[in-house]
């Protein structure tokens, strides 16, 4: 579905990702680590043409989209997930979620707010609230639920973890899983945290210093403790 | 005194009809529009030469003005998509150079196409006379303009804090790059804006039109207060913009009692004190 071929990213002047081949098939899983500035949201913000200069060809159900706006690829059905979330602070979470609905797929429905509430049950409270005034765990949800309210075919989730307390993460682990299986969507998931890619998803990509060093399903990783040794341990 | 007060009240309302549009493009664009007065210049001369010499009823001057709106707001279009949209990313410097060679254009097309003549267009005759407010003789026109001020102020505010393409469009003056990642055109939001901004100020053009003097260098006067209400009432707020109208307003009235051998003086001082005292205006910076 999703298929990074060849792509390598530039800062300006500071080359940050290097031939990177990535393939997310339609529905799968599909989870990137790596260290603090390997390369990762640089890798998802690329794929959105939201911040890098890309090149290289990123192809979309077979056609390339390389050249489209960010706002054009969010409608083909690619919603990313920053990680700094991103909510706004002026709307409330209701509004947060409604926002969403200019990039909802032809022939996809949004989900309204009770289908949400029933997959997220942490946004069921605070609704009506700012998005000022919620904690960084419901930013979180709420970050994620605005990016499946309009029915995605691919999620793309930066590092969704990050800052959370472990009860929380627990919690963020069941509904994202079920969330990818019950809806018609792929996930792309960039984390540091071992134990939540390995529950949400079934393949992994090993980054280190924007080129990829490993991929493979969870077993192969597994099988090969030197990888997490020379590419994850700080 | 309540002649004075009605007087401040007229003159605020003046003043917000010009900054409403300079506001909103701040508050869009972080742009300080130096081409604004030139576009609420162009306004009056626009609406003056759809009514001619005396606009003939309330209702043909508020059309003719609101004709003018649109023509302005295109106009405006067509400055973002000539010169704002190429300097939006670099320097401010650069923006505010860029805004002030339109505006030098501005005014050199308005001296070629209506002259260098002054001329004035009188109220309609409905706004001619004037009421007994008690035993105040109290201008048709005034109350008119404080009409106008306030009805744009309702439903500008509306627009913004209520409607959901106001929320839209605060969303992408907030945040652009993730309303763009949620499927929002922002270029489009943002050019939507602008034409609203240039039309605003076509609006207050056409309809402060009435005593005023047509010249060339009508914009400037109006320039200069609308951007010591914009400072004032919080770079990019519209209810700021609104409460920094009234308060220069009252701040001028003052001024004619206490002091009325130096008109306008107190304004300035107000501005320095204020913004000594409350760098962020009343509202804050960019609560757009
Ligand atoms: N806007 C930017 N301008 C210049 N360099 C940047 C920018 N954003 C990231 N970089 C650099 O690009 C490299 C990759 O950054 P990236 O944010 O993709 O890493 P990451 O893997 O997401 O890290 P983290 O786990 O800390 O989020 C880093 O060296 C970083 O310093
Ligand atoms: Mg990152």
């Amino acid at each position: 579905m999703i298929d990074v071929r060849n792509i390598n990213a530039f800062y300006g002047g500071s080359h940050v990702l290097h031939d990177i081949d990535i393939n997310i098939p339609t529905r799968a899983r599909v989870a990137v680590i790596g260290r603090n500035g390997a390369g990762k949201s640089t890798l998802l913000k690329s794929i959105m043409n939201a911040g890098p200069r890309t090149e290289g060809d990123i192809r979309w159900e077979g056609a390339s989209i390389s050249r489209l706006p960010a706002y054009k690829r969010a409608r083909l059905g690619i919603q990313l997930v920053p990680e700094d979330r991103r909510i706004y602070q002026h709307l409330t979470v209701v509004e947060n979620i409604l926002m969403s609905s200019s990039a909802t797929v032809t022939g996809r429905t949004p989900l309204d707010i009770s289908e949400m509430v029933a997959r997220f049950p942490m946004i069921g409270p605070i609704l009506e609230r700012r998005g000022g005034q919620i904690s960084g765990g419901q930013q979180q949800m709420v970050a994620i639920a605005r990016a499946i309210a309009c029915r995605p075919r691919a999620l793309l989730l930066d590092e969704p973890t990050e800052g959370l307390a472990p009860a929380i993460v627990e919690k963020l682990a069941d509904d994202v899983r079920a969330v990818a299986e019950r809806e018609d969507m792929a996930l792309l998931l960039c984390e540091q945290n071992i134990w939540f890619a390995k529950k949400t998803t079934d393949r992994v990509y090993v980054m280190d210093a924007g080129r990829i060093a490993f991929s493979g399903s969870w077993a192969e990783f597994d099988a090969q403790p030197e990888i997490k040794q020379r590419h994850l341990a700080v | 005194m309540l002649f004075i007060l009605i007087n401040s009240l007229t003159m605020a309302m003046a003043v917000f009809l010009v900054a409403a549009g300079l506001t909103l493009i701040y508050g869009i664009m972080r742009i300080l529009n130096f081409a604004h007065g030139a576009f609420f210049m162009i306004g009056a001369y626009l609406t003056s030469t759809m009514v001619g010499q005396a606009a003939g009823s309330v209702l043909m001057l508020v059309a003719a003005a609101l004709a003018a709106a649109v023509l302005v707001g295109i106009l405006g279009l067509a400055v973002q998509r000539l010169v704002l949209r190429r300097v939006m990313n670099a320097d401010e410097h650069y923006m505010l150079i860029a805004t002030f060679a339109v505006m030098l254009i501005c005014v050199g097309s308005v001296k070629l196409i209506w002259g260098l003549d002054f001329f004035s267009v009188d109220p309609p005759p409905a706004l001619s006379g004037g009421v007994l407010l008690g035993t105040v003789f109290v201008p048709s026109f005034s109350l008119f303009v404080i009409a106008s001020g306030v009805l744009v102020f309702i439903l500008l505010d509306l627009l913004l804090q209520r409607s959901w393409s106001g929320k839209m469009l605060t969303a992408v003056a907030r945040d652009g790059w993730m309303a763009e990642l949620m499927g929002l055109n922002t270029s489009a939001w943002i050019m939507l804006a602008i034409g609203g901004s240039f039309a605003l100020a076509g609006l207050a053009g056409g309809l402060l039109l009435p005593n005023q003097t047509l010249t060339p260098v009508l914009g400037d006067s109006f320039l200069l207060l609308a951007f010591v209400t914009i400072v004032m009432g919080g770079l990019g707020s519209v209810r700021g913009a609104f409460i920094a109208a009234l308060v220069l307003g009252l701040i001028d009235g003052l001024n004619m009692i206490v002091m009325p051998q130096f008109p306008g003086v107190a304004i300035y001082v107000g501005m320095i004190a204020f913004l000594l005292l409350n760098p962020n205006g009343f509202l804050g910076e960019g609560r757009l």
